[in-house]
């Protein structure tokens, strides 16, 4: 296979890309670490929902049927589990589901070669059956209910739910246990047929290996795939404003919890306009909404929030939105300073010399990223599953103009996108619904 | 290899400061770190706290938190993580920073190193004082609701909140079990003037162990801690405090159970054992935890999750410091007999030597991939070599290694006899029929 080299000198980076014959595009970065990190991931989150048919038919999948799979996966034919495989070699596996993929990793420090094979294989080697499937229903129940306990995790999904109407973002990445008592084995398999194609999925490897050792293994392993055409993920159409203004919940919390989220109305075609739009988002909330910024600072001294508050962008190419996360006594407070600040800084302009602090402090984050083997392998996958050049993004933070910024200020922060989410303590009542 | 350890000392009113550098080019960004030790004793345990969120809020020099901050931004965006966490029967507080390598800055940088010890310096001793030399009030208030709202938040993470219930439970007549929170009313009845005097206290027991990794070499971090760092140090020489406490008192097992209003229960078992990180069969007590509830096939992992479906995690931690296993569990309320019993099976399946071969080699080669892969990160070689000192045991990782992979399945039986339950707090979750409801219907 043929491999092409990607280089930054900023960074003192590169590595290799090239596509395998069984239609896997696969991702070697050198590392002189001692652990190897490698990551084969599919482009199937809980936002696919829509499983096509061989013949021309789609079904609507149960929600968090992705995620049901990830844990199904690693279960083999004759009754072992992919883990005590691993276990031999010291490697330590694992896997995660997001909205829009599922990855299956391994990081070690031996083994490469045999873990590597052992990746592929797994993955690739479905088999479940009633009992099975059964089996794991009772142990994701647990997984659910472990999240409905988390108060951040439910201020988060509610905001998300309070973003969009339709989009299948809305929808918690492991389902419900009604949604996966659904789930059976023959939805499973096809679910493999149609995502787990190696056209659709990538793998990622990051440490002291070589491309060959990479190279021969998927040989190994994929020598009956030849490339296929990737499934389309259909964006589901929907307003662009926000679904609702505000959504309450009450849970076992001391102080009330606040998650405020903008729907960004504008998801860029070209996955490089997406990316320039993503840097530019990044650095208006780490100018506007950093700990070295006013609005964190003046209501912080005023004891309107805690230290817990964090601000985020998360796009992809089928919805986009950024959150803002704290926690408050008085949260409908919070959301109308905000109101005001953003409109002050609009007056305004943005400050330069706060503009240039937070590039710097921005271009820092980056560099640091680069010094472990799982963060460097996570970030290049998630550049390459938004069809991305992951050298162009340090590059990006140096070209954003302030014009841009204002630009995104004016569009993005807008009331009609808006959700204002709550998690009050228990004990407490909704004011608004008095 | 890990590289080349440098350690040295210098000087400071007669005490000697501790230096460890480990000079290596593969990083982006090193790290530096003060520690400083001190027994954990009622009262103090929380007020360190409370002193380490006011003196972050400003000092002379910055004398606000976003006067702090920005100074950081200036300093590339180095952040500086404020420490406060008990090893054994010690306190440790400090300071630890990620250093942007020099190389990647552009030239004319002022040196990243010298100035965030300035800031450190500033921090700790010169924060920022009223007329009468007191510790801002406005800042003391504001720390100590914050540090009040830190109490009643420990229930919003029902996993951390039960797996610290039992820690209490089990180390109720220990150091290490006086709480590091303290009660909202002794808590708010602090002065701004009490907590000055023990800031000027804790100024004076101030002896760091200093860390760094990173390009730098050991002459200029030296130099650097002796132009910045020393000027400021007034500990007078003390025989450092041991972090190894008494034998715990052998009891009967003592069961709590607490009712919280979420919808999984959470089952916390608290075993004691006389093996502690100074004791010869330390290296078989590693191995054990790895096989009961560590390793990717725990026994714990395949039989309590994926043999009975009970729950999605069960896993178990081993201090070493103190001598115990804390196994957490979180499942429906209605389980909790069955996991219990499950789980007290497969620690008597070990004791039996019920160890298959596949189990003993996956903990060995679980725990030298785990020691192996220190040297790839500065944090964790930080952790391994000052958790090592204060322990007064200098073994490297190479060694330990050796130790381990010589440990036999006897060695294993062994160890797990020594293992006595002590605790068992079940938090049950009172919202279990509860849940799954629809938020459309909310508004």
């Amino acid at each position: 296979m043929t491999w092409n080299e990607i280089r930054s000198d900023l960074l003192r980076e590169h590595y290799f890309t090239g596509v395998h014959k069984s239609g896997l595009p696969i991702y070697v970065f050198p590392k002189k670490l001692t652990s190897v990190y490698a990551l084969f991931a599919t482009r199937y989150g809980s936002v696919d929902t829509v499983l096509p048919l061989p013949d021309g038919r789609e079904v609507t999948l149960p929600e968090g049927t992705a995620h049901f799979l990830e844990h199904k996966l690693f279960e083999n034919a004759d009754g072992s589990d992919a883990f005590a495989k691993f276990s031999q070699y010291g490697a330590d596996a694992n896997a995660y589901t997001t909205y829009n993929r599922t990855a299956y990793l391994f990081s070690c420090t031996d083994c490469v070669s045999e873990s590597l094979r052992e990746l592929l294989s797994f993955v690739t080697s479905p088999y479940f059956t009633e009992q099975t499937v059964k089996k794991e229903q009772g142990i994701i129940a647990e997984e659910i209910r472990m999240g409905r306990d988390d108060p951040w995790d439910r201020c988060y999904g509610n905001m998300v739910r309070g973003l969009y109407e339709k989009n299948p973002v809305r929808f918690d990445v492991c389902g419900s246990e009604e949604s996966i008592a659904r789930i059976t084995p023959e939805l499973l398999y096809e679910c493999c047929r149609v995502f787990y194609h190696p056209s659709n999925m990538a793998l990622v490897i990051c440490g002291d290996v070589s491309t060959s050792l990479v190279e021969e293994a998927a040989d190994a392993v994929l020598s009956e795939y030849v490339p296929a055409k990737r499934p389309i993920r259909r964006a589901v159409a929907e307003k662009k404003e926000a679904h609702r203004a505000r959504l309450t919940d009450s849970m076992q919390v001391a102080k009330p919890l606040f998650a405020i989220g903008f729907k960004d109305p504008v998801i860029p075609q070209s996955p490089a306009e997406r990316l320039r739009r993503d840097a530019a988002m990044t650095m208006l909330d780490e100018i506007l909404f950093s700990r070295s910024g006013d609005f964190y600072n003046r209501l912080f001294e005023e004891g309107l929030i805690t230290p817990s508050f964090d601000a985020g962008y998360s796009a992809s190419d089928t919805f986009a939105f950024n959150g803002i996360f704290g926690e408050s006594e008085d949260p409908e407070e919070v959301l109308s300073r905000l109101t005001a600040y953003l409109e002050e800084v609009r007056q305004k302009g943005i400050d330069r010399a706060d503009l240039e602090r937070c590039r710097n402090a921005l271009y820092a984050d980056e560099i640091r990223a680069y010094d472990s083997t799982d963060e460097i392998a996570n970030r290049l996958l998630s550049f390459v599953f938004d069809d991305a050049e992951m050298f162009s993004y340090p590059t990006l933070l140096q070209e954003i103009t302030r014009e841009e910024l204002q630009e995104l200020l004016c569009s993005v922060y807008r009331e009609e996108y808006r959700t204002l989410s709550v998690i009050l303590p228990s004990d407490r009542s909704d004011p608004a619904r008095e | 290899m890990i590289p080349q350890l440098y350690l040295s000392e210098f000087t400071a009113t007669g005490a000697r400061i501790p230096l460890r550098v480990c000079h290596t080019e593969k990083f982006k960004a090193g790290l530096l770190s003060l520690s400083a030790a001190f027994p954990i004793r009622e009262r103090d345990s929380w007020m360190l706290a409370l002193l380490l969120a006011v003196l972050r809020r400003g000092s002379e020099k910055y004398p606000s938190l976003s006067a702090i901050n920005r100074r950081l931004d200036c300093l590339y965006g180095t952040e500086i993580s404020i420490r406060n966490f008990y090893r054994g029967d010690l306190q440790i507080i400090g300071f630890a920073a990620e250093l942007l390598d020099d190389s990647y800055l552009p030239t004319g940088t002022e040196s990243l190193m010298d100035g965030v010890l300035e800031l450190l310096c500033q921090i700790l001793f010169h924060p920022l004082l009223d007329e009468e030399g007191c510790l801002l009030s406005r800042y003391v208030e504001s720390e100590k609701q914050l540090h009040c709202d830190q109490i009643r938040a420990r229930k919003n993470q029902p996993r951390a909140y039960a797996a610290e219930r039992c820690r209490e439970l089990l180390y109720s007549e220990e150091p290490i079990g006086i709480s590091a929170y303290g009660t909202e009313e002794e808590v708010m009845a602090v002065t701004p003037r009490e907590l000055t005097d023990f800031w000027r206290g804790v100024c004076r027991r101030f002896l760091p162990d200093c860390f760094y990794v990173g390009s730098a070499d050991e002459g200029k971090v030296q130099s650097a801690l002796s132009r910045i760092l020393l000027p400021e140090l007034q500990a007078e020489p003390v025989a450092s405090p041991s972090l190894w406490g008494s034998e715990a008192p052998l009891r009967a097992p003592l069961r709590t159970e607490e009712a919280l209003a979420v919808s999984q229960g959470q089952l916390a078992l608290g075993f004691r054992t006389e093996i502690t990180g100074r004791d010869p069969r330390f290296y078989a007590m590693a191995v054990y935890q790895e096989i009961l509830g560590s390793s990717p096939i725990a026994k714990l992992m395949m039989n309590v999750r994926e043999k009975h479906s009970l729950c999605y995690s069960c896993s178990s931690s081993y201090n070493a410091y103190k001598g115990s296993i804390l196994i957490l569990c979180g499942l429906k309320n209605e389980n909790r007999e069955k996991a219990e019993r499950e789980i007290l099976r497969q620690t008597e399946d070990i004791a039996n030597g019920q160890i298959s071969d596949a189990e003993l080699a996956g903990a060995l080669a679980s725990l030298e991939n785990a020691y192996r892969r220190i040297e790839d990160s500065p944090s964790a070689m930080e952790q391994y070599y000052y958790g090592r000192a204060l322990a007064g045991m200098e073994i490297t990782p190479e060694e330990l290694r050796r130790r381990i992979s010589r440990v036999t399945r006897e060695d294993v039986v062994a160890a797990a006899r020594t293992l006595r339950l002590d605790t068992v707090y079940f938090l049950r979750g009172t919202l279990e029929e509860k849940g799954g409801e629809e938020l459309d219907d909310m508004e």
